[in-house]
């Protein structure tokens, strides 16, 4: 997977999940003459057993990051 | 000991004793005596104050009329006489708890002939039948879920905060609970529940954009041209509640605080020479993403019909 995402630190959550904070870019150019880009970081708490990279995918892919 | 009072019940726990003191009914309060704050957006805080005549320290039963979050998250020292207690409670409506305060029976007078007191060595009171003990009714240990939600979701502005209050308030809705079920508890259950849980979550977003009135080659811009850069961070900051729902206990979030944190700049140039710009900052800084005192919290239930 090509990840468009960063992930800057986990940390263990009491329940056995694991507790992400991570940031994603995503560049935009538009007709009017402008460029420009989007970061944002946040947290995100991943159930135990998931694959992290996948979960995170699935997040942005939901809220049209990716 | 050589001398005292102590009695047990069946399962061999102590009921009254001339070592400890027991809790006596103070007081019902109905009404805070202030509204310290409110919202109504990220799932809505009401934070009141109810100033309760006390000589010594109070213990505080909550009855919960309706099923939001509730907790108390502050007890002071008010005067000789007096002190404050502060409770919160999720949700929108102007529903207010009632408060059972009970404090040791030094804290009352008894007016009723008859009756029994145990002293302690000291000569003073512990128990005092005349002025109404605490019947702790049941009573359990919860624990706050890590997250007051899974995620944060991403749609707000990146630009000064322009995200609405109400806005942010459904990102940061508390939704996460812990379920607890305590059985064959009276039909008007009084709480013992002092908040300790706290969590703090956030969201940046930085955002940019160049505008070029001049020519784009390969991305650069010939001519003139402005560049913006913007920040956001919005946050939001929890405390530990619980509520009932006819014998269910859940351990949940109420949203205490909630705020945002901005920076702008501009620059404009010329065929790659400066002509001007500025920045801008403003909001409340947040705290960052974390979770305390996820600690095993003491919830003591009795009846609050008893004192009616």
């Amino acid at each position: 997977m090509i990840k468009p995402f960063k992930i800057l630190e986990t940390r263990p959550e009491k329940e056995g999940g694991t507790g992400v904070i991570f940031e994603v870019f995503k560049s935009q150019v538009s007709e009017n003459r402008t460029t420009g880009g989007r970061l944002m970081r946040t947290y995100i708490s991943v159930p135990e057993g998931k694959d992290i990279d996948q979960y995170v995918f699935d997040f942005l892919e939901q809220g049209g990051w990716v | 000991m050589s001398y005292g009072f102590i009695a047990y019940n069946d399962n061999n726990d102590v009921l009254v004793s001339s070592d400890t003191r027991n809790l006596h009914f103070l007081g019902k309060y109905t009404n805070p005596t202030s509204t310290i704050t409110s919202f109504d957006t990220h799932g809505g805080l009401r934070h009141w104050k109810y100033t309760v005549a006390a000589s010594v320290t109070p213990v505080v039963f909550m009855y919960m009329p309706t099923t939001d979050y509730y907790g108390v998250v502050r007890t002071t020292r008010n005067g000789t006489s007096n002190f404050d207690i502060e409770v919160i409670r999720s949700g929108t409506s102007g529903t207010t708890p009632d408060l059972y305060v009970f404090a040791d029976p030094r804290a009352s007078t008894a007016t009723d002939q008859y009756g029994m007191i145990v002293y302690q060595n000291d000569g003073t009171p512990a128990f005092d039948s005349r002025l109404s003990p605490l019947a702790i009714t049941g009573g359990t240990s919860v624990t706050h879920p890590s997250n007051p939600k899974g995620s944060i979701s991403s749609s707000l502005d990146c630009r000064n905060c322009n995200s609405s209050n109400s806005a942010s308030g459904s990102v940061f809705a508390p939704d996460q609970y812990n379920t607890y079920t305590i059985a064959s508890q009276p039909s008007k259950p009084m709480f013992f529940f002092a908040s300790l849980a706290q969590s703090e979550r956030q969201v940046f977003h930085q955002c940019s954009e160049e505008e070029c009135d001049g020519f784009d080659v390969y991305g650069a811009c010939i001519g003139s041209g402005r560049y913006y850069y913007w920040e956001s961070t919005y946050w939001c900051f929890y405390r530990g509640g619980i509520s009932w729902n006819d014998g269910t206990l859940r351990a949940g979030w109420i949203a205490n605080q909630f705020g945002c944190n901005w920076y702008y700049r501009k620059e404009s140039d010329l065929l790659g020479i400066g002509t001007g710009g500025g920045s801008g900052a403003g909001g409340s800084w947040p705290y960052s993403n974390q979770t305390l005192n996820l600690q095993n919290n003491a919830v003591i239930v009795g009846d609050a019909s008893r004192y009616d």
